[in-house]
């Protein structure tokens, strides 16, 4: 019992110990979108059919649509066009309307009237002058407009001038060469509200006021994207659970927000590789051995970087992370919430991740682990009160006991910076990282002196590596006519099936001691007295 | 939460007992041989020649875990002893 017992242990420990060792965050944004089928920069006239002459087209329940007078086209001094939202009920839901004017020029103008028939509106502005948009700000902080405040009595600020009332909002936009204005309308969760009307007027004879046909809408993608001001990773390529082929494209775009680049702390991003041809809990101490970007980020805004790399067949994991660092990058804050890390899975070739045990196996856990994302902790946070309705003791016991896959990462990534990779442990550290390596090297070319004559002679030369990938290439270039396969191809997921197979059986066979008879790990045969 | 604290501190503490150590990127070279630069040339040959032999990559790959596996016993045995959950 004893024996079974410690047995249990070791393999719990083994196992625990892999999915302790490697795992990787993958980020789910789940947004409702009543556009999901419009094209970025359709313009609002084409896609409800609307022309400059007929009226009141719309569409049905949750879509916009618009309403216009006759005079619909170039917005003269003095009159309005109408931009409407019905939903037509009052179940929740969210609805997204994002306008994007090109007309900039001019002088005077555009009084943006927001009106509702209840009072759970919330709007929120974003103006920039150019690039990427900001949000509108008042003394420093973000305004998000709710309709239930008291009415302002004066115009605020200058060039956007605001004042909101119990159902009205309006915004007062003085047109110049530096104001590109983008209207964002977010119509939240609420219980009253029913429609909403947007009303665009000009107030001068000059000036050329922004048409409705130059209003696009855009995806709520891209209002993710051009909204969230965090420090984090925005992009990368190859995409997650893809498939491509050598040599590979490696792009990343990163937004770095200027509060987080101060005198002493930095940002740094990396891109690298962690090996994926390994079985699950060997991962960390045999990959991370090509790294494609290591950078301390000098400047806030956008950072993009792009590369591209011949790969060998197989299966690959690309990770992209951004640290948080002090001290001009000689310190990494593993507890900054600002670290974020996110990987992709994907196979060179066109091969599939069938056979390939370490994938399957990881993909199951990693769902798990990786649903703690840092959206859906709030909502298990919440679990664990019991005075509101949400309370769940199975959820927030998970919450609290088990880690998120960012963070296990982030103390993996510690650990190995900070423990394996010292003195002296450093150079078993770096041979493993060496002897798992992916790096190539040219073989050396063997020269053979044949003597022809007395004074003459004559040398051959053998370039293995001419001859082994010159046979490699023959056998990788036969395909099978109606998969477009390989041998390398049809054969490799067998042999990884089979390899894995027989490690874990190995191993298991080991753990049970079943392979021994007798002696110390089998059982004892006494003598019969 | 709970357990991503515990496990910050234990590596935090751990950490703190090995700072102050040397951080070692590259094996050594002596006697004026750089054992590094060797290794690493040695395993790029050996990738260039399993372009063409892939199976024996891969076996060689799960022969290595099963090495790992073996060395992680023989250090839970060292330093365990007679309570290591091995036979």
């Amino acid at each position: 019992m004893e024996t079974f017992k410690s047995k249990i242990g070791l393999i719990a420990f083994v196992l625990f110990s892999g999915l302790f060792f490697y795992v990787s965050p993958v980020y789910a944004i789940n947004i409702q979108n009543d556009f999901d089928s419009v094209s970025v920069g359709t313009q609002l006239n084409t896609l409800f059919g609307f022309s400059t002459t007929s009226a009141n087209a719309y569409q049905t329940t949750n879509n916009v649509y618009i309403s216009a007078s006759s005079s619909m086209g170039l917005l003269s001094s003095g009159s309005s066009e109408y931009l409407y939202n019905d939903i037509g009920s009052t179940t929740k839901g969210v609805f997204n309307a994002f306008l994007y004017s090109t007309q900039n020029t001019g002088t005077g103008q555009i009084y943006i009237t927001m009106t509702s028939n209840g009072s759970g509106h919330n709007f929120l502005f974003n103006f920039n002058g150019g690039g990427r948009p900001r949000l509108f700000t008042n003394d420093g902080n973000t305004l998000l407009y709710t309709f239930a405040t008291s009415t302002a009595s004066t115009w605020t600020n200058t060039l956007i001038e605001w004042r909101q009332g119990s159902t009205t909002l309006e915004v007062k936009v003085t047109v110049g060469t530096e104001i590109t204005p983008w209207l964002v309308t977010l119509v939240p969760n609420n219980n009253t509200n029913t429609k909403w009307q947007t009303r665009f007027t000009s107030n001068c004879c000059s000036f050329s006021t922004p048409r409705l046909d130059n209003f696009l809408l855009i995806t709520d993608a891209d209002y993710e994207e051009y909204t969230d001001y965090r420090t984090r990773i925005v992009s990368f390529s190859p995409a997650d659970m893809s498939t491509t082929s050598s040599p590979v494209s490696f792009n990343l775009h990163a937004y770095v927000n200027e509060d987080d680049l101060t005198t002493l702390a930095g940002i740094r991003v990396r891109l690298h590789n962690i090996d994926q041809n390994f079985l699950l809990f060997f991962g960390p101490l045999f990959g991370d051995d090509i790294y494609l970007l290591d950078h301390d980020i000098e400047s806030a805004g956008d950072y993009y970087f792009s590369t591209s790399t011949p790969l060998d067949h197989g299966n690959y994991r690309i990770e992209a992370c951004i640290d948080r660092t002090y001290l001009f990058g000689w310190i990494i804050n593993n507890f900054s919430p600002v670290n974020d890390c996110q990987s992709h899975q994907f196979i060179v070739g066109s091969s599939t991740f069938l056979g390939n045990l370490s994938q399957n196996g990881f993909s199951e856990f990693d769902d798990f682990v990786n649903g703690l994302n840092a959206t859906s902790s709030e909502a298990l946070a919440s679990s664990c009160n019991p005075l509101n309705g949400n309370f769940d003791i199975r959820t927030c016991a998970l919450y609290m006991l088990v880690p998120s896959g960012d963070a296990l990462n982030t103390i993996m990534t510690s650990l190995k910076e900070g423990i394996l990779t010292r003195f002296p442990w450093g150079y078993p550290t770096r041979l493993v990282v060496i002897l798992t390596g992916q790096n190539t090297a040219s073989l050396p070319v063997f020269t053979a002196y044949i003597r022809t004559g007395e004074t003459s002679s004559t040398t051959l030369s053998f370039d293995p590596a001419d001859m082994l990938l010159g046979g490699a290439s023959l056998v990788t270039s036969t395909v099978d006519p109606r998969s477009g396969q390989n041998a390398r191809d049809i054969f490799e997921p067998m042999v990884l099936l089979m390899v894995a197979l027989a490690v874990i059986f190995t191993i298991s066979a080991d753990v049970m001691g079943s392979h021994k008879h007798g002696g110390e790990g089998g059982s004892s045969k006494s003598k019969l007295s | 939460m709970i357990t991503t604290l515990l496990l910050n501190i234990i590596v935090m503490v751990v950490g703190v007992f090995f700072f102050w150590l040397p951080q070692i990127t590259v094996l050594p070279t002596i006697g004026g041989y750089d054992i590094d630069s060797a290794l690493v040339n040695g395993v790029g040959q050996l990738n260039t020649v399993l372009v063409a032999f892939w199976p024996i990559k891969h076996i060689m790959i799960g022969f290595g875990v099963l090495l790992g596996y073996y060395i992680i016993k023989m250090t839970l045995k060292f330093f365990l002893g007679h309570r290591a959950p091995t036979h």
